[in-house]
């Protein structure tokens, strides 16, 4: 979706401002925001693309007002009370109204380290032959999907060229919504900032982009 | 500037609710406010399309959670904190008196100039809105940059408001009314189409 999240190209944030010596967490309620939603992701019951979409369809304001783990926060209360794991009573008052209800996995405190090790590959075996190879010139559609994409809106019926070929992973576009892995060919797609935004300079733009984002230059 | 206030093409804001009746303004504030501003404009210490720029340049957030008269009153703020107020006082002429509200109204809303060049294109002609992201104001939508479209309508030389709303003088160019392809601009296999009022400079010829 065009939502929030999809910022490329728009003005009037104001400056990056870096902060020297940035901590991981700028308060303790961000650290344990953080914990309980990779504890919630590994109970299985939605997967890292579902997760990002419920962040990206915050509404725009709120998106936009709130601060990177205040997003979290409010997306992992989504996931959860989109599936009853929480009613919004419980999250005004704090306290549980109801019975828990069961999940399928429980990440135990001494399960933490082996599972982040672990990580959450998401390549796959591929269905079909890759369809580019390097070098190749390529398209980006100009679709608009109601639903999730990582396919950023200023990109969209730009020219690119492929550069590498990541192998075959998880489609978000489909995961994002219970559609199942779907897989399909990922690709590093290199821009001019010309092309993508028509002025001169020598600077590219690199961006993954998965194969049914992009088509033949003809 | 590729602003919060370029929203076509935006998704997530939520259905859109019309008004049942819906008064032209919602509180005595808003009136007072929209009075102040015209008043205030036929002081001409700024351009239409300065305050426009001024309603559109802020942050995103900020724009978003401004009502519409909330926004004219911001931008407004910063008009008079940029260009003053102090100083000198209106002259007699630049007060806007009650019986001369609707005549000056008219007056002000006059943005055709006498054009100092040919016009580059005709009805039916094909063009294409540029790829330009102008970090001041412009009146071309980012969702029409890069597509082709069609002459309809022949509008003559108007005040170009990238030059207008930045001191840069009004600078006329030929403005003319664009149809794209509903299909074209959003990539589906829609029939219907988008009509924008465009100046020449946004356009190269197809």
């Amino acid at each position: 979706m065009n939502g929030p999240q999809d910022m490329g190209g728009m003005m009037g944030f104001g400056p990056v401002a870096p902060e020297a010596g940035e901590p991981r967490f700028h308060e303790e309620w961000e650290r344990r925001a953080f914990a309980l939603t990779l504890a919630m992701g590994a109970t299985g019951t939605w997967n890292i693309d579902a997760s990002r979409h419920a962040r990206e369809t915050l509404p725009p304001l709120t998106y936009w007002s709130s601060s990177y783990y205040e997003i979290w926060l409010e997306g992992l209360i989504k996931l959860m009370g989109e599936r009853g794991l929480v009613s919004a009573d419980e999250i005004r008052t704090g306290k549980s109204a109801e019975p828990p209800r069961g999940v399928a996995r429980v990440l135990k405190a001494d399960m933490v380290a082996g599972v982040l090790a672990k990580g959450g590959p998401a390549n796959r075996s591929a269905p079909a032959p890759a369809r580019f190879k390097p070098g190749d010139k390529i398209r980006i559609r100009n679709i608009h999907p109601q639903g999730h994409t990582r396919l950023p809106r200023y990109a969209h019926d730009h020219a690119g060229e492929i550069v590498r070929v990541h192998g075959c992973h998880v489609f978000p576009d489909s995961s994002a919504h219970g559609k199942g892995d779907d897989p399909h060919w990922l690709y590093a797609v290199r821009f001019s900032v010309r092309e993508l935004w028509g002025h001169e300079g020598p600077d590219h733009v690199h961006i993954d982009l998965w194969e049914p984002y992009l088509e033949a230059t003809p | 500037m590729n602003g919060a206030h370029d929203m076509g093409g935006m998704m997530g804001f939520g259905p859109v609710l019309p008004e049942p009746n819906e008064p032209v303004f919602h509180a005595p504030w808003e009136a007072r406010l929209f009075a102040l501003v015209v008043a205030t404009g036929e002081h001409g210490r700024w351009t239409l399309d300065e305050d426009r720029s001024a309603c559109e340049n802020r942050p995103p957030a900020e724009y978003l959670r401004l009502t519409y008269y909330e926004i004219w009153l911001a931008a407004f703020a910063k008009l008079l904190d940029e260009k003053g107020v102090s100083g000198s006082p209106p002259s007699p002429t630049q007060v806007l008196r009650p019986q001369n509200v609707a005549a000056a109204h008219l007056a002000r809303s006059e943005y055709v100039r006498e054009a100092p060049a040919p016009q580059k294109f005709r009805v039916g002609d094909k063009v294409r809105a540029r790829n330009v992201h102008p970090t001041g104001h412009t009146r071309l939508p980012r969702y029409l940059r890069g597509h082709a479209g069609e002459i309809v309508a022949v509008h003559g030389a108007h005040v170009f408001p990238d030059s207008n709303a930045h001191g840069g003088g009004e600078n006329p160019q030929w403005l003319y009314t664009v149809r794209f392809g509903a299909g074209e601009v959003w990539g589906n296999s829609s029939r219907d189409s988008i009509h924008a009022d465009l100046w020449e400079p946004y356009l190269a010829a197809l």
